[in-house]
């Protein structure tokens, strides 16, 4: 103690000293100066200041290394390395070109007529119409061919091209002359261009087991509607065990996870998100939205199977409303911000975790080279893919996560 | 519900693929020289610093304790954005080892290793010579080799028949990602017709796969195999000409014979005591011989001081950069030694960087003659460069051109 009194009083007394910028009163108040500026006045440099540190190797790497550095870039890494260095994969910087990629992908609208286009040697052949949509208001159906739009012949334009014809402003009409897939006969049809949602729910019956199947692609606005309508339809053929398919899906938002669960429990915490002060907000299920559904649930996931997807299948496995089937889910448990920087650049923040009824926190822990170590849901049955099998879809004999889903729902039943 | 509307990133912002893109991506570089602090946008470096601080100080969902660590980040950042094996960032443990082997103290297998540029040639069709987005998977045929560049004698890795030139493949059962695998896979992949694969893709690619399952970069193998003095590790060498060879390796701390003379030949290491010892060795003799190989790299600094200890003061070739417009900065020694002894140089292949240099200034002078065979191709002058927390960074700032003499002297290497 003696000793550190005595460099306390060192630098006071160089203060003292130097007089600058540190006021008697200051120290009559028992206020430390700045460590850093008594540092600096005394010749010490036990510590650098952060900015030091970071200019001096900025200008170093510009200034000696073999090459021309661009200051921009160099700037960019900068900040991508020091927000790095938190180790949290969701925390990053994303420079200007990325932020707007970014932006896009998380609030993308298109306005279009709603299909799907495949490659034709004749035009464009119309691989999928999505429910409601102009494309199925204006008769159009899968296996017609698009040959013409608004009159100019299409053969031998891109496909990518065509479907930038074919979009335009919300509420314009486009004239499309059509081979119908049902009689080969040429008809022109005008569709109206709306905002259009690209299905995101999808559905089969396998009879030969009575198992329905939903498979949610990403929980996006129109994701319960088509949820509501697809399973309204299984229960009409009398489904007796369902698969909820969530493999690869990212998730989305929050609020449609929470009025999926409604539809299997009313009333109960989904997730309790907590900040960094201690505050807490608790997301529930409204009541009233309850189905009439007593049957046998399988989620099937694997490591594409994050956020929004992970509180689904937690929540329905916490209640104990379903058996998780397949792999370990990626391990996304925290919610994320965009603050924007001046440069139309921007931070994306993790500013709070989220935690689930039951199962403990199961964030994402990787390795320096961001290789899995630990984290996720982790299923109740694990089934690994044989990946010299390509994938097919809807298919239990090439695909062994299916196939142990609809064992466990048959077993259940006797 | 307060939650309502919060969107859980992540969703169709597929952060799977933004976590690859958030650690540094390799920027090509190219451009204009200047050190001022405002960048082309007009933008000052430490007030944009300071607004991501704030930001991540007022809403990271964890307290920021340590300021020093992020502008240590920063630094990171900046010098892996260079993509450049010979500048490379060190966590605290591996630079702290790196300084030891410097002085001929190694741990780990007793090996000196060296990033190894790859060069593949990607001119297979238009769309891989289009592709140039650093952020695509092509950046992983810029992945270095990891190329042994010195075995120290009597050490682990000479025990277990380890050469200079050998690479690794794997090491602990992890395989150390090669460019040049996965650019054969690209190549072969963009010729194959559409839907139908030869059998050989079909093989290589499930090779990629299946290593794939367990695979870590170089740098990282670097650390595993250099640092520690006990325990074992599994490496699966590569040698040119033979089949891959898996051997365990005992690790053990290794003292490199450097700084000695072994009957009149003085093996010379270019540690921070390089010169004393040089001079002491020298010690009047007016013929010496100078053995330089199998020797740690060295520091740049401790190199030059030798170089006074034998060369009289004058001009010694030039270093070059890429750097548009700039000239060959003059290799001068404004001091030396008047009356050089005769010397001969053992030279081969693991001379490499500081050592290279100083062997060519020598010969190229009429000074030294070189004895053995070529010297490396690394003739690169690096500055090694500590930070306050132990970590630290090496940064390449010319390659050495033996002969040259420099048109315009004005920002020259003093020494």
């Amino acid at each position: 103690m003696k000793i550190l009194a005595a460099i306390v009083l060192f630098f006071f007394g160089a203060v003292l000293l130097f007089g600058v910028g540190f006021s008697f009163r200051d120290l009559e108040r028992g206020r430390l100066p700045d460590r850093r500026a008594v540092q600096a006045l005394v010749g010490a440099v036990a510590e650098t200041a952060p900015e030091q540190l970071l200019n001096h190797s900025f200008n170093l790497i510009r200034s000696t290394y073999v090459r021309d550095v661009k200051p921009t870039p160099l700037r960019y890494a900068a900040i991508t390395g020091m927000i790095s260095s938190l180790g949290d994969p969701h925390t990053m910087y994303l420079p200007p070109k990325e932020k707007e990629a970014f932006m896009f992908q998380t609030s993308q609208t298109l306005v279009g007529i709603g299909c799907s286009l495949e490659n034709d040697s004749r035009g464009v052949k119309l691989g999928d119409v999505f429910d409601d949509s102009p494309a199925m208001k204006a008769g159009l159906q899968v296996g017609d061919v698009i040959i013409g739009v608004d009159g100019a012949s299409i053969k031998g334009i891109a496909r990518e091209s065509v479907v930038s014809r074919i979009r335009g402003k919300e509420g314009t009409p486009v004239r499309l002359t059509v081979i119908k897939a049902t009689n080969g006969q040429t008809v022109t049809v005008t569709a109206h261009r709306a905002k259009v949602f690209a299905p995101t729910v999808s559905s089969r019956f396998f009879a030969d087991s009575n198992v329905g199947y939903v498979g949610i692609a990403t929980f996006s606005d129109p994701t319960v509607d088509q949820f509501d309508a697809k399973l309204d339809g299984l229960q009409k053929k009398g489904m007796k065990g369902l698969i909820i398919d969530l493999r690869g899906d990212p998730g989305g938002l929050l609020d449609t996870a929470v009025d999926l669960l409604a539809r299997f429990f009313e009333n109960k915490v989904v997730v309790k998100m907590r900040h960094r002060d201690g505050t807490e907000e608790v997301a529930a299920t409204p009541s009233n939205f309850k189905r009439n559904l007593d049957v046998p649930i399988v989620i099937l996931m694997n490591e594409d199977s994050a956020s929004a997807s992970e509180i689904f299948a937690g929540c329905m496995h916490d209640y104990g409303l379903a058996t998780l089937v397949g792999a370990h889910s990626y391990g996304k448990s925290s919610v994320q911000h965009i603050f924007p920087m001046i440069d139309s650049a921007g931070v994306k923040v993790t500013i709070a975790k989220y935690y689930l009824p039951v199962t403990p926190y199961f964030g994402r822990v990787v390795d320096a080279d961001g290789a899995y170590i630990s984290g996720g849901l982790q299923p109740d049955v694990s089934v690994k893919l044989d990946p010299n099998i390509e994938p097919e879809a809807l298919n239990p004999k090439k695909d062994a996560q299916l196939a142990k889903a609809i064992e466990i729902l048959v077993a259940k039943r006797q | 519900m307060g939650l309502c509307g919060a969107v859980i990133f992540g969703a169709r912002a597929r952060d799977r693929v933004d976590e690859n893109r958030g650690q540094s991506s390799l920027e090509p570089l190219a451009g204009i020289v200047a050190s001022n602090q405002k960048d082309a946008g007009g933008i000052n470096l430490d007030a944009y610093y300071d607004e991501v601080e704030d930001i991540l100080k007022a809403q990271y969902v964890e307290p920021i304790k340590d300021e020093r660590k992020l502008a240590i980040g920063a630094v990171h950042g900046m010098v892996s954005s260079l993509g450049d094996p010979r500048s490379q960032f060190m966590e605290k443990d591996a630079f702290s080892e790196y300084q030891q082997a410097q002085e001929g103290h190694f741990s780990g297998i007793g090996v000196d290793f060296y990033l190894e540029p790859t060069n593949v040639d990607l001119s297979a069709g238009d769309e891989v010579a289009s592709d140039t987005d650093p952020t695509s998977d092509f950046v992983a045929t810029r992945i270095p080799r990891l190329v042994v560049s010195t075995v120290i004698p009597g050490g682990p890795a000479d025990k277990a028949g380890v050469k200079a030139g050998d690479w690794v493949d794997t090491v602990d059962g992890h395989w150390v990602i090669d460019a040049e695998l996965i650019a054969r896979y690209r190549k072969l992949s963009l010729a194959a017709p559409k839907g139908k694969a030869p059998k050989e893709l079909d093989a290589l690619k499930k090779q990629i796969r299946d290593r794939a399952e367990a695979a870590i970069m170089p740098p990282r193998a670097l650390t595993i195999l250099s640092l520690g003095s006990s325990g074992k590790v599994t490496v699966t060498w590569n040698r040119t000409g033979s089949a891959p060879r898996k051997v365990e390796i005992q690790k053990a701390s290794v003292l490199d014979p450097g700084n000695v003379v072994t009957n009149g030949v003085i093996k010379l290491r270019f540690g921070k005591d390089a010169a004393d010892f040089l001079k002491s060795a020298i010690n009047g003799r007016r013929t010496v011989t100078i053995d330089l190989r199998d020797q740690p790299q060295g520091y740049f600094d401790s190199m030059v001081s030798c170089l006074k200890q034998i060369a009289p003061p004058g001009a010694y070739g030039a270093f070059a950069s890429e750097r548009k417009g700039e000239h060959p900065s003059p290799f001068v020694l404004s001091t030396g030694n008047s009356a050089p002894p005769k010397v001969t140089l053992l030279v081969d292949r693991s001379v490499r960087g500081p050592a290279a240099v100083f062997a060519l200034a020598l010969s190229s002078n009429g000074i030294a003659k070189l004895q053995g065979s070529e010297v490396s191709v690394d003739r690169s002058r690096v500055v090694v460069e500590g930070l306050p927390d132990g970590s630290g960074f090496t940064l390449v700032t010319g390659d050495y051109q033996p002969g040259i003499v420099a048109a315009a002297p004005a920002k020259g290497a003093k020494a």
